[in-house]
């Protein structure tokens, strides 16, 4: 995008229309560089965001990404592989181990003994896809679900893996996928943010991610485009009260005042963080009456409640969440990042593995149909899957079964997708015999990234940003749209 | 969200209540000394004519509120634990606080320039 178009968009739209001479320019300009030649036509209302996006039209108007922080064991949950267990308690190959990294924990992987899928696999559905008795409910779904089973990342860390999934980096300090989408796109409604996330951990893991807010940050962009962390109490938001004796309209009324002179700012400094705080302190006036509705689950139906699980009503759940997840979407936010922790099963894959599964997969696999009974499935992205997968081999005794366990593996693992444009019911690309590396169709991190925006009617090398001299994009200067995947 | 916890929580309601006070007792009372005092304490100048004019507006429709509700403006005095000082109108005290809550906030109150 054009720096001197991009610098006026800083400012509020006001400004950029407002500033005569070069802002018709710069409107004549962005018809210019838009190739579509028209903005693409959708019949949303679209709230800020960009002139001339989304540039085509798309399959999926809102995100939410059910992000599995730890690394689930792609091995034990989705890709079988009956040579591994053949290979239980032996040595793995040299020929896959290469000179492949691994994280210090592994070290060299030479030598390290297979471990079998900890419990049986079945195919399911119409579309014989595989899936472990670990989920039963995302196995019921699967005709609903695309799996990409040849996934494949660079970093061999959570951080710098979970960063590089989510902003393109694995050095924090980029913009996030949910940023993106807000600074691109713009908002479908002003009573909620744009970019919501919210965080559980399964009782009693011992695996302790950490969720540091570079994991859904603006990075260079304005920082209005930064993911709102809930809070996983009974009070998403803290402070949402007025004080006592101050009423709603005399909060509006010094608000009004307060955005007057902070307006005056804008103009003679053009800050962008002045317009920042202008909107978040809008937002947050909206948000002290749509938040009590949204966290209201009364209107929900038995059945609905029952489908996501026991812990729907428990808030800090991933049932909870997940239930959230959909109110969101359904009132307008348009990217939902519901982020899980506890699957580093560096020595419990045959014990805390099991909780995971059991506070997660019903919950998934709730809000797909909860999603399709509303109609709201084809217009939403739901993605599955965490920052890269587990080894095929054993990380520690193989006589010690009750510590059993998979290091971190890079090199091919597993996630789904379901609705918001993408074809149900199939399994794309393959990892080779022992789950080790993704050889057929491999997908790497860039790649699937620059699908799930092409799904949003973004062009990934279009949506960018020039901070200090360079034009950066979610994908960085990579990532091919996976087309065999989209509907 | 930042913005709820500067408006509402109760250090910031209560301080904005304590520099009303300031405003009320160390000043002549009319508007323009005490909102200079206001401004002079969180932002290190006087304020503009625009801001003065829009800051009395709401200042009036807030002592016009108070005026009918008097009930509002003791709950808010009533926030924090120091005592309200009796001596002062709780109607103009309110305002006052409301004024300086309100100032409180201003982008350029938060932010170091």
């Amino acid at each position: 995008m054009n720096p001197l178009q991009q610098n006026h968009l800083d400012l509020t739209r006001r400004e950029f229309f407002g500033k005569s001479a070069t802002g018709i320019g710069t409107i004549a300009l962005s018809d210019l560089l838009n190739k579509d030649g028209l903005a693409a036509d959708n019949d949303r209302k679209a709230i800020g965001g960009l002139p001339g996006l989304p540039h085509f039209q798309p399959k999926a108007k809102n995100i939410i990404y059910l992000f599995q922080n730890g690394a689930p064991t792609h091995v034990d949950l989705f890709d079988y592989k009956p040579k591994i267990q053949e290979m239980h308690g032996k040595p793995v190959p040299d020929s896959y181990v290469g000179n492949k990294r691994f994280s210090t924990m592994t070290g060299k992987a030479n030598g390290k003994l297979m471990l079998a899928p900890i419990e049986p696999f079945k195919q399911r559905g119409q579309s014989g896809a595989w899936v472990s008795d670990f989920l039963p409910h995302t196995a019921e779904i699967a005709d609903k679900i695309c799996f990409v089973k040849s996934m494949h990342t660079d970093a061999v860390n959570h951080a710098p893996a979970i960063s590089f999934l989510l902003s393109g980096g694995q050095m924090p300090g980029r913009p996030t996928l949910g940023a993106w989408m807000a600074y691109g796109l713009g908002a479908e409604t002003e009573e909620l943010p744009r970019f919501v996330v919210m965080t559980s951990v399964s009782k009693g893991t011992t695996c302790g991610q950490i969720f540091y807010d570079f994991y859904w940050g603006s990075g260079f962009l304005p920082s209005k485009h930064q993911g709102v962390l809930f809070r996983g109490s009974r009070d998403p938001v803290l402070y949402a009260k007025n004080p006592k004796g101050m009423s709603r309209e005399m909060r509006r009324d010094w608000l009004d005042s307060i955005a007057k002179i902070n307006n005056h700012k804008l103009n003679e400094f053009g800050d962008p963080e002045i317009a920042t705080r202008i909107s978040q302190y809008e937002l947050a006036f909206k948000m002290q009456a749509s938040v009590p509705e949204l966290t209201d689950f009364s209107s929900e139906s038995k059945e609905t409640l029952d489908m996501y699980g026991p812990q729907v009503n428990e808030p800090g759940t991933f049932a909870y969440n997940c239930l959230m997840a959909r109110r969101l979407v359904e009132r307008g936010t348009r990217t939902v990042q519901v982020m899980h922790a506890g699957w580093d099963q560096h020595g419990s894959v045959t014990t805390e593995l099991y909780t995971q599964c059991k506070d997660t997969d019903q919950p998934s696999a709730a809000l797909v149909k909860d999603l399709e009974q509303r109609g709201l499935l084809k217009d939403t992205l739901v993605i599955w899957g965490g920052e890269f997968g587990r080894t095929p081999f054993l990380q520690g005794n193989l006589k010690d079964r009750k510590k059993w366990g998979r290091d971190h593996h890079p090199y091919a693992y597993t996630i789904w997708m379901a609705g918001g444009g993408v074809k149900p019911g199939i399994s794309y690309g393959a990892s080779d015999d022992l789950a080790f590396s993704a050889i057929e169709n491999p997908v790497h991190v860039h790649d699937i990234q620059a699908t799930w925006l092409h799904l949003a009617g973004i062009d990934h090398e279009r949506l960018t940003y020039k901070f200090q001299g360079r034009r950066f994009r979610l994908t960085d200067v990579h990532g091919k749209v996976v087309t065999e995947v989209i509907g | 969200m930042h913005a709820l916890y500067m408006l509402n929580d109760v250090p910031f309601v209560e301080a904005s209540r304590s520099l009303a006070e300031m405003a009320m007792t160390a000043t002549k009372n009319n508007d323009p000394d005490r909102l200079e005092l206001i401004f002079r304490r969180l932002l290190a100048r006087s304020p503009v004519a625009t801001e003065q004019e829009i800051i009395f507006k709401a200042l009036n429709r807030s002592r016009e509120a108070f005026k009918k509700d008097p009930g509002a403006a003791t709950a808010l005095l009533s926030i924090g634990e120091k005592p309200i000082n009796d001596k002062l109108d709780p109607v103009e005290h309110a305002a006052w606080t409301a004024t300086s809550l309100a100032v409180m906030n201003l982008d350029e109150a938060m932010t170091k320039q």
